[in-house]
């Protein structure tokens, strides 16, 4: 309590120092709109000359600002569109939605363009990275279907343990430390086939951001990210929408009003068809995926705004006899609230659920094993705009979880098998935050925050204890606790503090820095690099402690030429206690004595990352490069050793760049570099039992070859098509343009021949090297209407 | 079991996707020191008693592994009973000594090389008898053979049937042989239970194989420990060890043996059935 006492005295401080202001004030506030689309903007600044002071839209669009009575010239500016100046008077509380232009696409020879914004340098943001979705949809993609992820993939201070994979790794943090918000719901796993797409559709997505450092105190239960992924509210003014059809996937949306410019829906559906296509060239390829994203709005007036949105995603495979399937399916209602013009709040109510299954249709072996986990968050956020120096933001959350990991039911007259249930698992997880963003003089901003957060596993479980729980051999169990439902089983209260400030140095240049802790009360039950669709999670409780990370950064930040072009340079250093590990060998799946295989140690990361970025003209895209150390130490792993994290890569360097031609025409390429990622070889074998077994001695001792793949793509926009009112396009995409023959993995196998039979004796063994793809092309029709 | 579909459905996927593009590649690895593997199984079958010691070779070498000679190997049982180990005339580094093992005895090896002592003690279990086996055709696997061609005629199953205590906790280890010889695709399968989601009656659960008329099959069932159980889980992740992307992180197997040595000292109670498939 002592501690919290410190904490909210110094915070009072801050907030005294300012409410020394008593002159005649007005507010003027509204939201930001695409004047196109009726979408709502965010982070669009919206800046007065006047008092050379401005704020930002908030993630729902809304701006507030309070000002001394007075004639004002404001400027709203926001990348892609064409800057607005408007001119007010205010003499009392004035209610403005401003709607923004798109910059028109069709170039012109000499491209004279408004004063850019120069938020890279003026924004408190620190280790953020907005992802361009326009961008990301003309660039190469795998098999021609634009993935969020993937770019996310690229961005500084983000590594991947190789392409096909949807998972990432920031700032030393494993794959499990993201929190993937859809709508302000957890996904659980962003895959699709294993991880070759994300789950996210580019159709429907508005805005993304990544958070590898100064995530605001409104965020917290992961140890390294935020990724914050909103969709279109769709379109307010017209009935519109755009289909595709690609190489291994489909996908249809559609958005208009329901009520103009009250109500609105998206809707969109996607399905991969590698089975139907391989299905009529006389192949079997059971194997599918299908999501579908809908949100419908009501937007009655300024004062309150409802939202529902909803996900569901599944990937199935099928055999002869049995399948695997998994899925997410999140759903998020939000209503938007004006108490006041200075006053915003949001309530969020989302639900987020991941479930798999797999099953065997055999009258002997039969078997459905499924396994599934369930969230529900309530949370209530509110900003106050309390003049524009000040942005209060506070709030609460409350979320209830239940894990199931486990279920195994016999099918078939004659199973085998028994019915067995793993214990569920229950937990309660609360949170209060306050923060300020504060303007302290026209250089130097700062802002601060602090997360309480309260996390608790609850019953109804019947918890084991162990004589030692570290023993996977021999289990020994001596005491059943039973805890009745809420009963707490265990309670983790923490502080979370967070910290940016920036200090501009001049008009283009700024210094930053930013401390952050973060704690994650969830656990992914992974002892693989890359995350699994069968891969459980578990709450912290009797045997696991809240996984805890604290952050540094900091940062210079420049813009050239008008700010045409953004650089940053940032530096960090983090460090991670109590991350989850486990065993060697650990039984990860369906293990009654589960427990008995964690293992949690510390982990420390530092790095230098790199960003260039090009916004606007013809040519766009970043450019990135990120050298950044991992090391972890666990008991009971590499003999106690520290060892290099297994997504750990010294260098990584990656470009993406689109370059409009004509209204016609646009290139697109990526260029990525990657130094290997380490693996655990053989040093040695020997026989037992005629098996001829490996001989390991050291964890992630190796490193896998350097990792470059070059993609180039060309979209032709067609011609507008004045009578039908619908425009088509097609890209061409060419992956891995010189075929390179990256790593994926290296493991060790009896030497065998080409058809897979044992060459000689079974005696000798030979190291493979995989690689997942070759040069692919990859084509798509796009059309909008 | 489980645990397999889920490695092999990840790897199937993979090799899907990779589609050829492997390649073996040679670098170059650590030399280690050689350590000592014993390879150790006590039965409750009157018969000489195994225990092989060997050493770990590099891993780009072929052939078998060198043999140690001349160690000290010694079995004894929790009623203070010694057995002497003698090494094998004709095979080095094979050491044995006729006894049975008698069900709930626990056994200690004690094997000293050049010095260096390696100890390892485990429990003899009973077993699970096998009630019976029986054959049947495996009318997919004929209509696919016909399908293919293919006249080898091995479109015949081995059907298991048992009743598993429920009341216990058991692991098991299993071996088929076909016409004598060990059938476990080339020594990349182990085939191991536990009996947590096992039901009590095991009613035709088939054999590893498809088999052809006039088959001699026979099934051992061996009693093993927790450890056991473990060791031969380990072996088979290891064996399909992908590598650490998907699977976990290649690591050594957990064992019984003290002082680093490799392999596993095993005591086991062995149950075994035949049948000769159309007989």
């Amino acid at each position: 309590m002592c501690q919290i006492n410190k904490y909210f005295l110094s915070l009072s401080f801050l907030f005294i120092s300012f409410y020394a202001f008593s002159q005649q004030s007005y507010t003027i506030s509204g939201y930001v709109k695409d004047a196109g689309t009726g979408e709502e903007l965010l982070g669009v600044t919206v800046y007065v000359e006047e008092i050379k002071n401005g704020v930002v839209s908030n993630p729902y669009g809304f701006y507030s600002l309070t000002l001394k009575e007075g004639e004002y010239n404001i400027t709203l500016s926001f990348i892609g569109y064409e800057t607005l100046k408007k001119q007010i008077t205010l003499n009392e509380n004035l209610s403005l939605n401003l709607e923004l232009t798109e910059s028109s696409t069709e170039l012109e020879e000499v491209v004279v363009e408004a004063e850019q914004e120069d938020h890279n340098v003026q924004d408190l943001s620190i280790g953020k990275s907005e992802i361009n979705i326009v961008q990301v949809k003309n660039l190469p993609a795998l098999f021609g279907e634009p993935d969020i992820i993937k770019t996310v993939q690229m961005q500084p201070g983000v590594l991947t343990a190789g392409e096909g994979t949807s998972a990432f790794f920031v700032r030393g943090g494993s794959a499990d430390q993201n929190m993937i918000l859809l709508d302000e719901a957890p996904v659980y796993d962003p895959s699709h086939f294993f991880g070759l797409f994300s789950v996210f559709n580019a159709d429907v997505i508005k805005s993304s951001e990544l958070y590898r450092g100064g995530i605001p105190a409104q965020y917290g239960g992961r140890l390294s990210s935020l990724l914050d992924i909103r969709t279109k509210d769709g379109n307010a003014n017209k009935l519109s929408g755009a289909g595709s059809i690609g190489l291994l996937a489909s996908k249809f949306m559609l958005e208009g009003p329901i009520a103009k410019n009250k109500s609105s829906f998206i809707v969109s559906a996607r399905r991969s068809y590698a089975d139907v296509v391989a299905k009529a060239v006389g192949q079997n390829i059971p194997v599918y995926f299908y999501d579908f994203n809908g949100k419908i709005n009501w937007k009655p007036n300024n004062k309150n705004r409802f939202f529902l949105a909803a996900y569901l995603g599944r990937d199935v495979i099928n055999f002869n006899d049995g399948g695997i399937g998994w899925g997410n399916k999140t759903t998020t209602f939000r209503w938007n609230h004006l108490f006041n013009e200075r006053l915003f709040s949001n309530t969020t109510f989302a639900f987020s659920d991941f479930d798999y299954k797999l099953f065997l249709d055999d009258d002997v072996q039969g078997f459905e094993w499924t396994a599934n986990m369930q969230e529900a968050t309530l949370k209530k956020d509110l900003t106050f705009f309390l003049n524009p120096s000040n942005e209060i933001s506070f709030g609460a959350s409350a979320t209830y979880r239940r894990f199931s990991p486990g279920r195994i039911e016999p099918k078939g007259e004659h199973s085998i098998f028994a019915r067995v249930q793993l214990d569920k698992q229950y937990a309660m997880d609360y949170a209060l935050y306050l923060g300020n963003t504060q303007k302290i003089s026209d250089r130097f901003s700062l802002q601060y925050g602090l997360r309480y957060s309260i996390f608790q596993s609850v019953g109804d479980q019947e918890v084991k204890i162990y004589e030692d729980p570290t023993d996977n051999v021999n289990i020994n169990i001596v005491e059943i606790r039973k805890y009745d439902q809420f009963e707490p089983i265990k309670t983790f209260h923490n502080l979370e503090p967070r910290f940016s400030a920036r200090y501009t140095l001049n008009e283009s240049s700024s210094l930053k820095a930013s401390y952050q802790r973060m704690v994650q009360n969830i656990h992914l039950i992974a002892n693989s690099t890359v995350p699994i669709p069968f891969n459980t999670w578990a709450p912290s409780g009797t045997y696991l402690e809240p996984q805890k990370a604290d952050q540094v950064a900091i940062g210079y930040f420049r813009n050239f030429e008008n700010n045409t072009y953004e650089f940053s340079v940032e530096t960090y250093y983090k460090e991670m206690n109590n991350v989850t590990d486990f065993a060697d060998n650990a039984q990860v799946f369906f293990n009654e004595d589960l427990p008995t295989e964690y293992r949690q140690g510390t982990s420390d990361s530092y790095g230098v990352e790199f960003n260039l970025k090009k916004n606007e003209g013809r040519l766009t895209g970043f450019a990135s490069y990120t050298w950044s150390k991992t090391n972890r130490e666990v008991p009971d792993v590499n003999n106690n050793q520290p060892f290099l994290a297994n997504y750990d890569r010294r260098h990584s360097f990656n470009l993406a760049a689109t370059y409009q031609l004509n209204q016609y025409y646009t290139f697109g390429a990526n260029f990525v570099y990657y130094t290997g990622r380490p693996i655990t070889l053989p040093t040695g074998r020997y026989e037992f039992d005629g098996y001829n077994m490996d001989l390991i001695s050291e964890r992630n001792g190796y490193k896998l070859e350097d990792f470059h793949r070059l993609d180039l793509s060309v979209t032709k926009e067609g011609k507008k098509n004045n009578s039908r009112k619908w425009k088509t396009s097609q890209s061409l995409g060419i992956y891995n343009v010189y075929n390179r023959r990256n790593p994926f993995t290296i493991y060790s196998r009896t030497k065998q021949d080409d058809d897979g039979e044992i060459i000689g004796d079974g005696s000798e063994k030979e190291l493979r090297k995989v690689s997942l793809f070759p040069i692919l092309l990859s084509y798509a029709w796009r059309v909008r209407f | 079991m489980l645990k397999q579909l889920i490695y092999i459905s990840v790897i199937s996927w993979l090799l899907v996707a990779c589609n050829n593009l492997e390649q073996t590649v040679t670098p170059d690895l650590n030399q280690i020191e050689a350590k000592i593997v014993i390879e150790g199984l006590i039965t409750n079958e009157l018969k000489a008693q195994k225990v092989i010691i060997s050493k770990t070779a590099g891993f780009y070498t072929s052939g078998s592994t060198e043999k140690v000679s001349d160690a000290d190997v010694i079995v004894e049982d929790s009623d203070g009973n010694l057995f002497t180990f003698e090494e094998d005339t004709e095979t080095p580094g094979l050491y044995t000594a006729e006894f049975a093992g008698v069900i709930g005895k626990t056994y200690s090896l004690t094997v000293n090389v050049d010095g260096e002592l390696y100890e390892a003690s485990e429990e003899m279990f009973r077993v699970t008898t096998i009630d019976s086996l029986t054959w049947e055709i495996d009318e997919d696997e004929k209509k696919d053979l016909e399908e293919d061609d293919d006249d080898s005629g091995e479109f015949y199953d081995v059907l298991l049937f048992t009743k598993e205590p429920q009341e216990t906790e058991d692991y098991y280890l299993f071996k088929f042989y076909r016409n004598g010889d060990i059938d476990n695709e080339d020594n990349q399968e182990v085939y191991y239970s536990d009996d947590a989601i096992l039901d009590e009656a095991i009613e035709g659960l088939e054999a590893v194989s498809f088999y052809a008329l006039n088959d001699s099959i026979t099934v051992e069932a061996y009693s093993i420990t927790r450890q056991a159980y473990l060791f031969y889980s380990d072996m088979q992740l290891l064996l399909d060890n992908d590598g650490g992307i998907y699977g976990p992180i290649p690591a050594n197997l957990r064992n019984n043996l003290s002082n680093d040595a490799l392999g596993y000292f095993q005591v086991s109670a062995v149950d075994r059935e035949s049948i000769i498939v159309g007989k």
